[in-house]
């Protein structure tokens, strides 16, 4: 902008044509700024390519690799990888590779929903009580203190217990307990952005609060959103991970990640290690592109806004 | 300092009794009364009536809390219908087990993390920081119960130098007589810890190594060694102190999950099994103090890092 003011007149020989570019180059450049400095990330684009794959694998691995996760065969339990089974069979005569493709989905799917959940609710919250101020802020964030205080996993597990055990309602579940952190950081972000001079200028011109919240707030906050949405899938899906090895997850025949696991603990003294770590590495690799993604996505917003 | 001690206080004991107020209402939306668990689904209307009536479940909520509200002033915790006893009593019980595994691992943890961060952001780009990175990145990732697995996998069954089955004793002293046993779950749950924290304490440094006092130090001629320990150390140290007081809910939560995999008889344990058996009294004691535990810890690490830091300023 100051740059603008400083040369009245246009330094540049082509001057509506180059006008035209630089406009917009500016428009764009913000979240173009962000896709480049991502791409250059390598350890990002690993795990860009990690998550892929376990997408891939999970979704579009069964419609290749056929194997039977409805009926237990009794004849062929705890059979050690090679032959028709590249990972082997379970306690139930299931093949394990089929069941980490199965159990992928629905671990991907409740981490998915469960942070999409939590980043509304957060977002709604931090950026009503960030906006608002005074009396309502000052409730609003002791109501996220005292939540915080009380420890995720134990209420989690008390409520996944009672109603808990399908997709949906773990979602739920998960996301209605983990939106405290993405509330604190939206709120953080809007307090500086509420007293910026655009919002200023749309709050005079006669824009309502909710104007204000939809319009200007969140889509200025929409970095920080994303950022905390990719390390919010990776929580999930350990927290799942957790509550399905206590047995308070899916039930048969749905699986997850954390299930298997569980399921397999008592058969690793007996040696059948193919049980456990396959699926063990799969839980690691996955939330581990998340938080790559996560570091990688949190460098590059912080670049655009840098330079913008 | 005294004024910000008590407002401190003050906004504590809110959030104290709004944390008592919320797990009240959570559980007893979840379960207005714990009858049928305890007589048993086959159990009549009215004898679920009568066993309402004469435990007090039939009684309004707020007549419910306030006995509950004026039992905890007492230090009573309530009476667990399963297992037939005051919950305070079994928390007594198995209250010093657990607390030595959490306390046992978090000392390991900063022991292990805090001189690891500091090595890595000294050396950094090194192939020791890469691969200390690479490795807190794996088991950042990894939960805590895949660890105990993997360490029993590695230690207990193909090497063999400890038994994968941890004493039964529930008693400190007597789990203590066999302290080897109790190696794994430490180390497991430590582990955990200092992956997250060797992250930040490794930023931590780098921010410090990056100030106008190092380089003064440095230009002052002192050796490499005490720009390290009189400058370096100290002050890198401070994000530590809130930090752990922030990850107690965390390393409690950590703590049902090592107990369950390890099958130590500590509270985590107790959680455990009284969620399967509905046994809300002590569903809801033990989420009230770790909740607790959580508050004064926040206030601890706050008082703490003002003392071990006279530019932090309370006002």
């Amino acid at each position: 902008m100051t740059a603008a003011i400083e040369s009245p007149l246009p330094a540049t020989p082509g001057p509506t044509s180059s006008d035209a570019g630089d406009i917009t180059a500016a428009a764009s450049s913000g979240w173009k700024l962000t896709l480049r400095e991502f791409t250059k990330n390598k350890l990002a684009v690993t795990g860009v390519g990690i998550l892929l794959f376990f997408v891939l694998f999970s979704f579009v691995g069964p419609l290749v690799y056929h194997s039977d996760q409805l009926n237990t065969n009794l004849l062929s339990t705890y059979q050690a990888p090679g032959g028709g089974y590249p990972l082997g069979t379970d306690s139930n005569g299931f093949d394990v590779l089929g069941r980490i493709m199965l159990g992928g989905q629905t671990s991907l799917e409740i981490g998915f929903i469960a942070a999409l959940i939590a980043t509304v609710i957060g977002t709604l919250w931090g950026a009503v009580a960030g906006l608002l101020g005074g009396m309502v802020d000052a409730v609003m964030m002791r109501v996220v203190d005292i939540l915080l205080a009380i420890p995720f996993l134990l209420v989690v597990l008390i409520i996944a217990h009672r109603y808990g055990s399908n997709t949906w309602n773990l979602s739920l579940i998960l996301g209605v307990f983990s939106w405290l952190v993405p509330a604190r950081l939206i709120r953080g972000e809007v307090l500086t952005l509420r007293v910026r001079d655009f919002v200023s200028a749309a709050r005079v011109m006669g824009g309502s609060k909710t104007h204000l919240i939809f319009r200007h707030l969140i889509p200025n906050a929409m970095g920080t959103v994303i950022v905390n949405i990719t390390f919010q899938i990776a929580d999930a899906i350990l927290a799942l991970a957790a509550l399905s090895y206590l047995n308070f997850g899916v039930h048969y025949p749905n699986t997850d990640w954390g299930s298997q696991i569980s399921d397999a603990q008592d058969a690793l003294s007996n040696g059948y290690w193919w049980l456990v770590f396959p699926v063990g590495a799969a839980l690691v690799l996955v939330v581990m592109a998340f938080n790559l993604i996560g570091d990688g996505l949190r460098d590059a917003v912080d670049v655009r806004l840098r330079k913008r | 300092m005294a004024g910000y001690l008590i407002r401190r206080l003050g906004t504590a004991l809110i959030v104290v009794l709004g944390i008592v107020l919320v797990t009240f209402l959570m559980l007893h939306i979840i379960a207005p009364s714990p009858a049928l668990t305890i007589l048993g689904a086959k159990a009549t209307p009215a004898a679920i009536k009568s066993w309402n009536h004469e435990h007090g479940f039939d009684r309004s909520v707020y007549a419910q809390f306030g006995t509950y509200l004026s039992n905890l002033l007492h230090g009573n915790l309530g009476w667990s219908f399963k297992l037939n006893q005051p919950v305070t009593n079994l928390f007594l019980e198995k209250a010093p087990l657990s607390g030595f595994l959490s306390g046992a691992s978090l000392i390991v943890a900063v022991a292990v993390a805090l001189p690891l961060g500091i090595y890595q952001a000294v050396k950094r780009n090194s192939l020791g920081d890469v691969s200390a990175t690479a490795l807190a990145m794996i088991f950042y990732s990894m939960p805590t119960f895949l660890v105990a697995l993997l360490l029993i996998q590695v230690f207990a069954l193909s090497l063999g130098w400890v038994d994968a089955n941890v004493p039964q004793d529930q008693s400190l002293s007597g789990a203590l007589g066999q302290w080897w046993q109790l190696i794994l779950p430490i180390v497991a749950l430590a582990t955990t810890a200092v992956a997250s924290y060797s992250r930040y304490q490794r930023s931590a440094s780098l921010d410090v190594l990056a100030q106008d006092y190092i380089k003064v130090a440095r230009a002052k001629g002192l050796s490499d060694r005490l720009v390290y320990s009189r400058h370096l150390v100290r002050n890198a140290s401070l994000p530590m102190i809130t930090l752990i007081g922030l990850s107690l809910p965390v390393l409690i939560g950590g703590n049902i999950l090592i107990e369950y995999a390890f099958n130590i008889n500590g509270l985590g344990l107790l959680f455990v099994n009284s969620l399967s058996g509905d046994d809300y009294n002590v569903l809801l004691a033990y989420t009230l103090i770790t909740a607790i535990l959580t508050v004064v810890g926040n206030l601890v690490a706050d008082i703490c890092l003002t003392l071990s830091d006279p530019r932090i300023k309370l006002v």
